[in-house]
């Protein structure tokens, strides 16, 4: 009888000799979504600058960046807008729920065990309408065990594959019970915890689970490209950014950007919240304020992003845009939001991207401020709609939290 | 119809706020599925039944948290904005279990597939199938404007015996007057009627039922006219809606011919109908004018005092030492006025010592007022025999006919006093107090159904508790079903009418009303989507109620196929 996933491992790894049997400490189990523990502030959270070079092909003085006025663009693209020929077609949001599912001891040392559900999926909008595309949504369920547990040096893969095959057979009899398919996509391993705090492993767990997130993310992004959905009428807009760092692990395709940099052709990456420190001027002094008084409807210049430790070989065109009034939000930055272009091909070449097109984007994306969804999210002022609504349809095939720590 | 055919429009909701139950469920669709209240849809249910449920109510929600996202989505205010992208929304229907084919009622589960039905399921879930004595009440009409669906149009057929007793009887229709069409109802409902009794007509069975019909005029010549067809000339296009209107009829089952049998009485010399048309009637056998003499009317008396309060029975006293064997030699008008002006003198015998003068003198006052008032009505004699005198014709009246006595122009005295002398002749006549031969009891009818519209005015709740009128209405209500005496009344406003009266009609018809009138306690049972409904309801739909329904139908009826004298 199925008594849980960590009576399975630990079962299944004391009568291995691949494994190092480890005591289980049947740790309370918890979500690290609701409970207190350490979560990005911001969607572009890392040690990153964006330095003030212009990347655009309009010019701007260079002692003074100047904003620039969309209002007429957005009315005129409000007028003659086309619900059949959106500009933005396709939203993707991708999101993870992580848990904390138990400590395990071996070789003297705890190791934390998480465990993550993670949904990455894609809303089309036809004729005003968001439609869920089916092939398009990835939930899986994912375990995340300490990597040394493994005594051996070798064919590490095909034994965690077969330990997660065995591990989903168990959970037939759950599906059956709750007539409700559950299976693991993957048994994830983190590593290199030598000297590091037991807060420090669980983030490494955890991120993992982010970094398996994130692939998910690049190969939703090939399917749409594979199937030739976008194109300069058809763009996907990204919750979040598009600097993608550098995987060790994981699929190889989709490890380095710069290999998968033009199915990027045609996507944006849209953050609600970004660090206002990371913009700064030639000489390296942020100016927050730049961003703060923007007025509504305004632009700033599109900036060169580059980051060789981060995202290496990779550009970025960078502005911000204010899409309400100041005095309707409750912060300076509320209203405003972050967009990330990858430069390709020419845009690359050059290192600038069309003003005309950004114009563009800008302009559709203004118009992208109605409606809202005040009162159901306190970034209400910074969230697309499309966005909201494709970060609920991904929630809503979440198992419960109760549900999934059941499991073990 | 199998599952593959009927059209799967959504699915039951069940949360924890709002659970479905045995009683109702609610089911989510697109917002674009146009639905209506009363439609009828099918829900598979376990161990592979189908529930069917009622629509009640629809609602439209959207995501929006309050009022103010839909305010600040709309760029705080600004009615030129135009959002590419549609709020996610859906339309949640509550509707109501009428029946389980398999009678399982436990509540619906959760995502239940929830489908249009067939016009035999629908039928089945209203309980008309299989209706045993049908008679046509209306028509629905379900799915009107729902794509991909065919609207259904479904006679509705309720079983006589719970209209027209024995096992129910008497009937109540309700509706604000020129907007609910309450006669018109009526007439279709008594039309349908009339077809049944005409094919039973030559039928010899000693069990056969028969049914004469008194209908009572209070509108102009609105019903002088019924078995003459209907011109249709206040129509845009008389000749379509003809055809249409006959078309409809041919579908219910019944003949698109006015009414036959019918005989006209119209009081002397106060009619709106016009001399001529008159004398084509009375020349063409089909009319009479009638009168009232004293010896027609003298045990009637009380009738006139309907609507005073005579709490110290006064009046009723009077009555009573007129019709006394001391009086017996007085036989018209002239004297027995005389005779009660001379115990209006003061100082004159009162040949009563409890009755005082002055309420000689209040008699005298009321009575020669009704008698000048009408005067032409009451005569001394009719030697030529020229007028007809109601209770005899009634007390003759044979099965299948229809007689239609015009009380439009009289006032409201006198209509009560006609009303009530017909009635009161009626309910004898049923209580077998006149004699017959052998052949004319033959021809007697089993039941009289008798259709009086503006009902307030003879069995108001505000009507005195001692009015002979009220009384006999009252009885008829309470013990018409089992003597044959069927009573259909119309008036406004339901709430008006005596709960008795009301209490005891086994059919209730709710046409056109207002919001006052159903926020009164006479509707505290309707659903109040339904009373909402009923302040907007068309002429040519009521909203009816009758004990073999398993809810209240919205129906339709077709326009009147006899000739209407609209002023």
């Amino acid at each position: 009888m199925f008594k849980g996933i960590m009576d399975f491992l630990q079962e299944t790894c004391k009568g291995s000799s691949d494994f190092i049997p480890f005591r289980s400490y049947r740790t309370e189990k918890f979500s690290y979504d609701t409970s207190n523990s350490p979560r990005f502030k911001y969607d572009d959270d890392t040690d990153k600058k964006i330095c003030g070079i212009i990347a655009e092909t309009d010019s701007f003085p260079s002692s003074k960046p100047q904003y620039r006025d969309l209002t007429e663009r957005a009315a005129r693209t409000q007028e003659n807008y086309d619900p059949a020929h959106p500009l933005f077609t396709y939203f993707l949001d991708g999101s993870r729920h992580v848990y904390k599912v138990d400590d395990i001891a071996f070789n003297g040392k705890i190791f934390p065990v998480t465990a993550g559900q993670i949904g990455v999926g894609c809303l089309k909008r036809i004729n005003k309408f968001m439609q869920p595309q089916p092939h398009l949504l990835y939930h899986e369920l994912v375990l995340v065990l300490p990597g040394n547990m493994y005594s051996r040096s070798f064919r590490e893969e095909a034994v965690f594959s077969s330990l997660k095959n065995k591990l989903n057979e168990k959970l037939k009899t759950i599906s059956k019970k709750l007539n409700y398919f559950i299976s693991f996509a993957d048994i994830l391993l983190y590593r290199d915890t030598q000297g590091l705090t037991p807060e420090k492993i669980e983030d490494k767990a955890i991120a993992k689970i982010q970094d398996r997130m994130i692939e998910l993310e690049k190969k939703l992004v090939r399917e749409l490209v594979s199937e030739s959905r976008l194109n300069q009428e058809s763009y996907l807009i990204k919750d979040g950014p598009l600097e993608y760092k550098s995987m060790r692990s994981g699929d190889e395709r989709f490890r380095e950007l710069r290999k998968i940099e033009n199915n990027y052709k045609y996507v944006l990456g849209i953050s609600k919240s970004f660090n206002p420190e990371s913009i700064c001027d030639r000489k390296g002094k942020p100016i927050a304020d730049f961003i703060a008084k923007l007025e509504p409807f305004h632009r700033t210049p599109a900036f060169l992003y580059e980051n060789e430790d981060y995202c290496p070989g990779v550009s970025f065109a960078v502005w911000y845009l204010r899409l309400r009034q100041n005095g309707q939000t409750l912060s300076p930055f509320d209203g405003i939001i972050k967009i990330e272009k990858l430069l390709v091909k020419e845009e690359k070449e050059n290192k600038k991207m069309d003003s005309e097109r950004i114009d563009t984007i800008s302009a559709y994306l203004l118009n992208e401020r109605c409606p809202t969804c005040y009162g159901r999210d306190r970034r209400w002022a910074n969230h697309l709609y499309p966005i909201f609504v494709t970060e609920e349809y991904i929630k809503s095939r979440y198992l419960s939290t109760d549900t999934f720590l059941r499991l073990f | 119809m199998s599952t593959e055919q009927s059209q799967l429009i959504g699915k039951v909701i069940a949360t924890e706020k709002a659970p479905t139950t045995i009683d109702s469920f609610g089911f989510w669709t697109k917002p674009d599925l146009i639905l209506n209240p009363f439609d009828i849809v099918k829900v598979r249910h376990i161990n592979g039944s189908w529930s069917y449920g009622v629509i009640e109510d629809i609602s439209h929600l959207t995501d929006s948290a309050s009022f103010l996202t839909d305010f600040i989505s709309n760029d705080f205010g600004d009615l030129t904005v135009h959002a590419p992208t549609l709020r996610i929304g859906m339309n949640y229907v509550k509707a109501n279990v009428i029946l389980n084919d398999k009678n399982i009622y436990t509540p619906l589960c959760s995502n239940s597939e929830v489908y249009l039905a067939s016009a035999a399921e629908i039928e089945k879930a209203l309980g008309l199938d299989n209706v045993k004595n049908p008679l046509v009440c209306g028509y629905l009409e379900m799915y009107e404007n729902t794509t991909g669906q065919e609207p259904v149009f479904l006679p509705v057929k309720l079983n006589s015996k719970f209209i027209i007793g024995p096992e129910g009887a008497h009937l109540n229709i309700s509706g604000i007057s020129g907007l609910a069409a309450k006669t018109s109802y009526a007439m279709f409902l008594l039309k349908a009627i009339q077809d049944i009794y005409n094919q039973k007509q030559d039928s010899e069975d000693e069990n056969d039922d028969s049914a004469a019909f008194i209908f009572f005029n209070v509108k102009g010549c609105d019903l002088l006219s019924i078995d003459e067809a209907n011109d249709f000339k206040d129509e845009e296009n008389p000749g379509q809606e003809r055809k249409k209107t006959e078309q409809i009829y041919e579908k219910l089952g019944l003949e698109p011919t006015p009414f036959n049998n019918v005989h006209y009485y119209i009081p002397h010399q106060s009619t709106h109908l016009p001399e001529k048309d008159l004398k084509t009637k009375i020349k063409a056998d089909k009319a009479k004018e009638y009168v009232y003499t004293y010896e027609d009317v003298k045990d009637n008396l009380d009738l006139m005092f309907a609507d005073i309060d005579d709490s110290a029975q006064t009046m009723d006293s009077i009555i009573t030492h007129i019709n006394s064997d001391d009086l017996k030699h007085i036989d018209n008008w002239k004297s027995i006025l005389d005779y009660i002006k001379d115990k209006t003198l003061a100082g004159g015998r009162s040949g009563d010592r409890e009755i005082t003068v002055a309420s000689w003198r209040k008699f005298y006052r009321l009575i020669r007022k009704n008698i000048y008032a009408n005067q032409h009505i009451f005569k001394d004699s009719d030697v030529n025999g020229r007028f007809a005198r109601l209770h005899e014709v009634l007390s003759e009246i044979k099965k299948n006919q229809i007689y239609v006595i015009d009380i439009a122009k009289l006032n409201e005295e006198m209509q009560s006093f006609v009303f009530g002398c017909a009635v009161r002749t009626i309910c004898s006549f049923q209580l077998g107090e006149y004699e017959y031969d052998e052949d004319t009891e033959k021809d007697k009818p089993r039941k009289i159904i008798i259709f009086i519209d503006e009902l307030n005015k003879y069995a108001s709740k505000d009507a005195p508790k001692n009015s002979p009128l009220l009384r006999q209405i009252l009885d008829i209500a309470e013990r018409g079903r089992s003597l044959g005496i069927i009573l259909f009344g119309a008036e406004q406003f339901r709430s008006a009418i005596h709960d008795r009266v009301t209490g005891n009609c086994s059919t209730h018809a709710y046409g056109r009303t207002n919001s006052i009138e159903t926020a009164k306690n006479d509707y505290k049972a309707v659903p109040s989507v339904y009373k909402n409904i009923m302040t907007r309801l068309k002429q040519g739909e009521y909203i009816i109620q009758n004990p073999i329904l398993r809810s209240m139908l919205h129906i339709k009826f077709p326009k009147p196929i006899y000739k209407q004298n609209k002023q």
